[in-house]
């Protein structure tokens, strides 16, 4: 910590991390792993699906990975053990402050600056059991666009994210019902991207739920229902089900390929989605990339049908373990009546200083190819939570 | 007839010393997790043979091929720290490199006119103990002006127990006892040494 704070960090930052280091981290998901041949997130993460609390083993990784390196060294005072319930309880604070700077075209720039608290639990109740929390609080929300075909679920100032029980039997098999946020292909943290975005995968999509998740050495199935969050827009409260399953396709910890479809029901809508992906690495490189294809039928009035496509591709270099540039694009295509094409490209270089800090900054440029307008924006983001 | 037929194998079986230089190791190590399997990778192989020809193929002898541990890096700065901590770290806290010697393997002809397969058999060094190993290697020989080139590449398996290793073990994660090792090199003769038995080959 000394030399990091010596050697890369200005005065009133290395107070921040200090305070936070003091505290003891979102592990958000990182896809990016899949470089160092991690093919699934149940390696580091407690929940198979990913993003959430990190295990033992995720948090030596996230400490390895990190600028300030080192061991990790599990907190062991007995005043931990009381607070984790002598080990069964893994849990964190997390806080995300990010800046975002807009300008479009013909339009005034907007500023945001965001800050997301959020306390993380996981608990074990022995025999395989356990019940996971996540609780979200936020002084601006950030939901999904106001689509005319799609409404964004209402967000709320204090929103539980996860509550899920579930069973894990064995080292590969594990059940869950409770609400939290569905399977999805590659596991972008960014929730404002095309292919989560348009695809009911925001910050505040949280479905009720049941779900499977089985995996292996080169596989992972996972079957899904699921039914209303609570929140959702009138006529939007979604049913029905879906399967992701990938797998190690070369065998090599290093290629997994993978497709996730899923249809559902609403008084207002259907969809049917069905989304291939891919996750590449390749030591110190690596490609994602996910193809959404949704079918809608709207069933408010006459029956309208139209198809929505969006892509994402990420292609990811790792300049040192804690630091990782990527160049993303993507792309939006909707059918008529709703027509819309939008591209759009994002260079982010992302730094994790400690296993408690990171810090990323983004640049992004999204163009309208219909309306020729340009949207420029550049978010800059740190998150630190609790390790202990 | 008979003194021209002796004077053509003397000939082949000039021997010609080969030296390794880059050549290239990889590993993988399975753990009792699904979907966390240890990689890494070295190109700093070498090593030199003595290489001639015989009725029946290639042959090779005084193999000696050494691999720093140092070199060996798997992305990570912590397993490898981990990796040179718990593998190849001696009882004297020293790191020796890991060596492989064989002394004599015949190659038979697989395939084309210029390619072999090696079974080699010696003994393979890891942190001052020796142990036997095998393997296979492919060999395709190459002849142009400047010399020989030897193409080779082989996997084997080493047993960790067979060292006295025991299994490495990381907050729940711990490797399998046997390790998939890949290498591949090029061996050059030298071209000074070449110039002398490139016309008796």
């Amino acid at each position: 910590m000394r030399r990091l704070t010596r050697a890369w960090i200005p005065a009133p930052l290395a107070g921040l991390l200090i305070i936070f280091c003091l505290l003891q981290p979102k592990s958000q998901a990182l896809p990016t792993m899949i470089r160092l041949g991690y093919t699934n997130c149940s390696s580091c993460h407690i929940a198979p699906q990913g993003g959430g609390l990190l295990n033992l083993y995720g948090r030596s990784i996230d400490q390895a990975q990190s600028l300030v390196g080192g061991e990790y060294e599990p907190w062991q005072s007995a005043f931990a053990q009381t607070i984790n319930w002598g080990g069964r309880i893994t849990q964190d604070f997390r806080l995300v402050m990010q800046q975002q700077d807009t300008s479009t075209t013909d339009k005034a720039g907007t500023q945001l600056f965001r800050n997301r608290f959020i306390y993380r639990n996981a608990t074990e109740l022995g025999h395989g059991w356990r019940i996971t929390a996540t609780v979200t609080g936020e002084n601006a929300s950030a939901p999904r666009p106001t689509l005319s075909y799609d409404l964004p679920a209402k967000p709320l100032e204090v929103f539980v994210n996860t509550a899920l029980i579930s069973y894990r039997t064995g080292h590969n098999l594990e059940f869950s019902a409770g609400r939290d946020m569905l399977p999805t292909g590659v596991d972008i943290a960014d929730l404002s991207v095309f292919v989560r975005a348009r695809n009911r995968l925001g910050y505040y999509d949280s479905p009720t739920q049941a779900k499977v998740f089985w995996w292996g050495k080169r596989y992972l199935i996972n079957p899904y229902a699921f039914g209303p969050g609570g929140n959702e827009r009138s006529g939007l409260h979604e049913s029905g089900g879906g399967m992701l399953a990938e797998m190690d396709v070369l065998g090599n910890h290093r290629t997994v390929a993978g497709m996730n479809f899923l249809q559902g029901e609403s008084a207002g809508q259907n969809r049917r989605m069905i989304g291939p992906y891919t996750r590449l690495g390749f030591g110190r490189w690596g490609f994602l990339a996910e193809h959404d294809i949704t079918d809608r039928t709207l069933k408010t009035g006459t029956l309208t049908t139209f198809r929505q496509t969006a892509s994402y591709g990420q292609l990811f270099w790792a300049a040192r373990e804690w630091l990782v540039a990527s160049l993303i694009g993507e792309r939006l295509r909707v059918e008529a009546p709703y027509t819309e094409h939008l591209n759009a490209a994002k260079f982010e270089l992302a730094a994790r200083l400690t296993s408690q800090a990171t810090v990323s900054i983004g640049p992004r440029i999204q163009w309208d190819p219909i309306s020729g307008r340009i949207t420029r924006s550049v978010v800059f983001q740190l998150a630190v939570k609790t390790v202990h | 007839m008979l003194l021209l037929a002796a004077g053509a194998v003397a000939a082949d079986q000039t021997v010609e010393p080969v030296s390794i230089e880059a050549g290239s190791a990889s590993f993988e190590a399975g753990t009792n997790v699904p979907g966390i399997e240890i990689k890494g990778a070295s190109s700093n192989l070498s090593g030199r043979a003595n290489v001639s020809h015989g009725a029946s193929g290639l042959v090779i002898d005084q193999i000696h091929v050494t691999l720093p541990v140092k070199s060996l890096a798997t992305g990570m700065k912590v397993r490898d720290e981990h990796m040179r901590k718990y593998i190849f770290t001696n009882a004297d806290g020293q790191v020796p490199d890991v060596e492989f010697a064989a002394d004599q393997v015949t190659c038979r002809k697989n395939g084309g006119a210029e390619d072999f397969l090696c079974q080699v058999a010696g003994s393979l060094t890891i942190r001052g103990v020796a142990h036997a190993f095998s393997t296979a290697l492919n060999v395709k020989e190459q002849s142009s002006a400047a010399g020989a080139t030897f193409r080779a590449s082989g996997d084997g398996v080493v047993k960790l127990s067979d060292y006295g290793i025991p299994l490495p073990k990381q907050f729940g994660v711990s490797t399998t006892d046997e390790v998939k090792l890949k290498i591949s090199f090029v061996g050059r003769t030298s071209p000074t040494q070449t110039a002398g038995s490139g016309g008796a080959r």
